[in-house]
């Protein structure tokens, strides 16, 4: 018998769950502990202790009309709603609420692919479709369009999108919210809202132009509880003629100053065309005593660190990206990119990888870099990446947002060191990742457990370097449902005046609160300040 | 059939079209696969090996001894699980072997849940390796899907023997197959 919401009568949830029932019919409507226990976040910070959110129940609508009828019952009955798309976002939260007791809607159910126009180079797919499911259909029709996938790829277009998640490819796809154009929303109260061109009913061009007429609203949905969105276009990337993966390496810690500059003109410049990450192989090296020693120190000098280095033999940064064309394209400019970066005292350049398109299924098997040619991978839980892993421990992303400036990465590293250094951990800092052409984000991977111990001090630890990364204009893109207020508090400006905006927001399209409470700390009326 | 049980976990056909991958099944077969005896009791079981580990390999070869149909890959298993995986278990009355990482036992078991499966037969590979451990885990493991398809008793927990120590990470053989709940040791 699963456990009512806060707040609602076991016999109010018991008619509402009857209600949902007659919606989906009982084979999709799950109140067993060990269905409802499948939305549980496997990789959370809180496993096993009392603030661990969990699910009531769950419901798996197909259609529009479904979702519309659940929201219409949970208004009825003050029944919170969670909704998820695949819930594979599992160093966010995966599927789990942010409110306990909410029962999750999932969406997976509706997972059509609605059109592909290889013309147009547009898609329009239902919340359940994921990057698998896009990649297979335009391999299986030989339709020659690329998606831009997250990485690992088995995910979702639309739940990664609305996370504001980001992948590899060219500019205007890898940042996958701003590669969307038309949705179509069940809002909170029930009612079904299209954006953009799509609220023309004749219009042939929802997936073509975002903005409509009138105020572009469609930011409001994304890290929101405003609404669920129920259909979503994207548009998608030409197959090129070939590609090209590059690298540089540079060899001294202060050479990030001009290589990022560097690369960041570059990017502006529309010249390097795909996501840029730099990294360092020093950095990221083994648990050597005195590496973790000069990662923790939080100031180490630029000497200590090229000394280091010159006695590992390495080049302390690496930059890779990839180009994207016709061959003869690629090739002006890369030696446009080689004269650019020449000023840089021993810098090496290297072709990775090149290919000539389509690629054969074999190819395809081979290729080491599968995200960076929009090909969904599951790399990052390979058997090679992750000696001594188990599954039953996970990681949450801390993931700071820097200009792209080398020295904010410098900065970057000192103070995330240091604060892992007194947590007693290891950095797990990956690299700049410019996702965003004028801006990088500094993932790190902070490890959670299942046991409660380990989990508090990764809390600890986590907090800190968000209130540490916040308090130097380096506040995180993204976070965690478990400290989603904790990443809010970092854009308090004028006294939290734009969270103020959230929730008046959402007091005016969610007027009885119901949908996915809490969510980057936004709360209805009735709950504000007992932040449950 | 879509029902119930294989809710969460299910994702059916995509309305304009289902997938049409086929596989170059000599390419993936380790040794022994093929002109293994079809109608074994292993049937229809699909063994993978991650050509990354011998440990892997020399496990499906053992399943392949059976006759037991069998599938390579290299570290990441995404492009096996869209164009052989997936399709199988989604027609289902299907069990999948292997002895893996953590990391990919941890995806297929995630992806294998959308269509009703689960982790029934679980077992870590001994740090210090067993001689001959992989094929007794290999039988171990066909057993258990065997018992999943066609009902019967999984093998008893076996013991194993030390060896030279490998220089590899933890691998586990697995077993994933209808009714997770029949599940001894989950692998999560």
């Amino acid at each position: 018998m699963p456990k009512p919401p806060p707040g609602v009568s076991e016999r109010d949830f018991q008619t509402a769950l009857r209600e949902l029932e007659t919606i989906v019919t009982k084979e999709w409507l799950f109140t067993s502990d060990e269905d409802v226990l499948l939305y549980r976040d496997g990789y959370s910070p809180l496993w096993g202790e009392s603030e661990e959110r969990y699910a009531s129940a769950a419901v798996a609508p197909t259609t529009v009309e479904q979702v519309q009828a659940i929201v219409k019952t949970a208004n009825k009955y003050g029944i919170p709603l969670y909704p998820v798309s695949t819930g594979r976002n599992l160093t966010y939260g995966g599927s789990a609420p942010t409110y306990s007791g909410s029962v999750v809607v999932d969406l997976k159910r509706m997972n059509r692919i609605l059109s592909v126009s290889e013309r147009d180079k547009t898609c329009l797919v239902e919340p359940g479709v994921s990057y698998f499911d896009m990649y297979r259909y335009l391999r299986t029709n030989n339709i020659k369009l690329w998606i831009d996938t997250a990485d690992p790829g088995w995910g979702g277009l639309m739940g990664n999108a609305l996370d504001r998640g980001g992948g590899y490819t060219g500019v205007d796809y890898r940042d996958h919210f701003d590669a969307h154009c038309g949705m179509e929303v069940v809002l909170p109260t029930g009612e079904l809202v299209r954006t953009g061109m799509g609220a023309n009913p004749n219009a042939k061009t929802w997936q073509l132009f975002k903005y409509g007429m009138g105020p572009w609203i469609d930011g409001m949905f994304s890290q929101s509880s405003f609404g669920i969105v129920t259909k979503m276009g994207f548009w998608l990337m030409e197959e090129p003629e070939a590609a090209l993966q590059v690298s540089v390496t540079v060899p001294k810690r202060r050479d990030i100053v001009p290589l990022v500059d560097t690369l960041h003109s570059l990017m502006c410049a529309g010249t390097i065309p795909s996501q840029t990450t730099v990294s360092s192989p020093i950095m990221n090296g083994s648990a050597d005593p005195e590496l973790v020693r000069l990662r923790t120190s939080g100031g180490a000098s630029d000497a200590d660190w090229d000394r280091y280095a010159s006695a590992q033999n390495r080049p302390f940064w690496n930059g890779a990206w990839v180009f994207y064309g016709p061959p003869k394209v690629i090739a002006a400019q890369w030696e446009h990119v080689k004269d650019k970066l020449a000023g840089i005292a021993d810098i090496q350049f290297r072709d990775t990888a090149s290919y000539t398109f389509p690629l054969s299924d074999e190819q395809v098997e081979a290729v080491p870099d599968k995200a960076r040619l929009g090909i969904p991978s599951l790399n990052l839980f390979g058997s090679r990446n992750a000696p001594g892993a188990q599954p039953s421990e996970g990681h949450i992303d801390f993931s700071p947002m820097v200009a792209p400036h080398g020295e904010d990465l410098i900065a970057l590293t000192d103070v995330t060191g240091k604060l892992y250094g007194d947590a007693g951990m290891t950095p797990s800092f990956v690299g700049g990742m410019m996702f965003h052409p004028r801006t990088m984000i500094c993932f790190h991977a902070v490890p959670t457990f299942r046991n409660a111990d380990g989990n508090q001090r990764t809390r600890k630890l986590f907090e800190n370097l968000v209130r540490a990364c916040g308090d130097r204009g380096w506040p995180i893109y993204r976070i965690h449902a478990a400290f989603q207020p904790l990443g809010m508090q970092q854009f308090g400006f004028n006294g939290g005046s734009l969270h103020r905006l959230h929730e008046t927001l959402k007091d005016a399209v969610d007027p009885n609160g119901i949908l996915s409470i809490g969510r980057y700390d936004i709360w209805p009326k009735r709950l504000r300040g007992s932040r449950a | 059939m879509t029902n119930r049980r294989d809710f969460v976990r299910r994702l059916a056909l995509t309305t304009l079209g289902a997938p049409a991958f086929t596989t170059a099944l000599a390419r993936d077969v380790p040794r022994a696969a093929r002109g293994g005896n079809t109608s074994s009791r292993y049937q229809p079981v699909i063994a993978i090996a991650d050509r990354s580990f011998f440990a892997s390999v020399e496990f499906a070869d053992e399943a392949a001894r059976h006759g037991v149909d069998t599938r390579g890959f290299d570290g990441d298993v995404a492009a096996l699980w869209l164009r052989d995986l997936e399709p199988a278990l989604r027609s289902g009355g299907v069990a999948l072997v292997g002895l893996t990482g953590a990391g990919v036992l941890f995806c297929l078991e995630t992806l294998a849940r959308d269509h009703g499966y689960g982790v029934v037969f679980n077992a870590e590979r001994p740090q210090r390796g067993g001689s001959g451990w992989e094929r007794v885990a290999a039988r171990h493991a066909l057993e258990a899907g065997a018992a999943s398809l066609h009902g019967g008793r999984v093998l008893p927990p076996f013991e194993h023997v030390a060896r030279t120590p490998q220089p590899e990470p933890p691998l586990f053989a697995w077993t994933i197959a209808r009714d997770a709940r029949r599940a001894a040791a989950p692998a999560t």
